[in-house]
């Protein structure tokens, strides 16, 4: 892989990236679900881990985290579609927030899935997005409780396609 | 997000992530991903940037149709502007609390070396 973002982080933190103790899958087959509607026909969801959340919302609590840096909030937030650039708050202490707080769009872009709706390039726009914060280094409540709920959460809502992005 | 990922695609959604780190997304294992050099924060590219934005979503969802085999990963080429590579404004203006502290960096000293993440 030539992608190397590393670059972009502080020593410390790229090394300790490297050394991380993941979640070792290497025991699992890779989920696979093969597509059973083309993209054009598709309901669309966008899922993203920066930390983005409605102003009328709860935040995701970074004050625990500055008193535990080792904790990370394991919630999940929705996103409704069509929100305004107004109605949108960011709480992420790994990230530079004031980007997505000028343009969501550079962590959630919802404008972009709705031209590519215009130019039926997909067929269709979840009612909601989901957002959560990925600083986690503890994974267990966000694995057990949050990833099932969001899953199920896009199931309420018929979505057949997920486009996920980190930050 | 991987693990998230692997959730959804196992109740039987078809997913895709973009990531900026493909060295730990090839770790995790995820269905299917695309990657760009992009720093967090602007992982769709600078705020604005409506087209790029765009561009990659496009690409995103041709990844979709054209991606048969669990685990590939399909790199775009896109870059970060060499002339924006010295702004660094990507860097959180609150200093990431366990950075902060030496306490704070031992702790995650110990939790890299013993630290269980399922925890």
């Amino acid at each position: 892989m030539s992608v190397n973002s590393f670059k972009f982080m502080p020593r410390t933190l790229a090394e300790s990236l490297k050394v991380w103790p993941y979640v070792d899958t290497s025991g699992e087959e890779i989920p696979w679900t093969r597509p059973v509607k083309p993209v054009g026909e598709s309901k669309v969801a966008l899922v993203s881990s920066g930390g983005l959340y409605h102003r009328d919302d709860v935040p995701f609590d970074l004050d625990r985290e500055r008193r535990e840096p080792l904790w990370g909030d394991p919630s999940f937030r929705e996103i409704p579609r069509g929100i305004s650039q107004q109605d949108i708050r960011a709480a992420h202490l790994h990230y530079e927030n004031s980007h997505a707080l000028k343009d969501y769009n550079c962590m959630l872009p919802l404008a972009a899935l709705e031209e590519l709706l215009a130019d039926g390039r997909v067929g269709s726009i979840s009612e909601y997005h989901l957002t959560f914060m990925g600083y986690q280094p503890r994974l267990g409540t966000f694995i057990r409780e949050t990833a099932p709920r969001m899953a199920e959460r896009l199931l309420e809502m018929d979505v057949d396609l997920v486009l996920l992005s980190s930050g | 997000m991987g693990l998230a990922q692997r959730g959804m695609e196992e109740r039987g959604l078809v997913t895709i992530s973009l990531t900026n780190m493909p060295f730990v997304t090839e770790k995790i294992g995820v269905p299917r991903a695309v990657a760009v050099e992009f720093p967090f924060g602007m992982i769709w590219g600078r705020p604005g940037e409506s087209q790029m934005h765009q561009d990659i979503l496009a690409r995103m969802l041709e990844a979709v149709e054209a991606i048969d085999a669990p685990g590939t990963i399909i790199e775009l080429p896109y870059t970060w502007p060499e002339e924006d590579f010295r702004k660094r404004d990507w860097f959180p203006s609150e200093p990431t609390p366990w950075l902060a502290s030496q306490e704070g960096i031992n702790e995650m000293l110990e939790f890299l070396q013993h630290g269980d993440p399922l925890e």
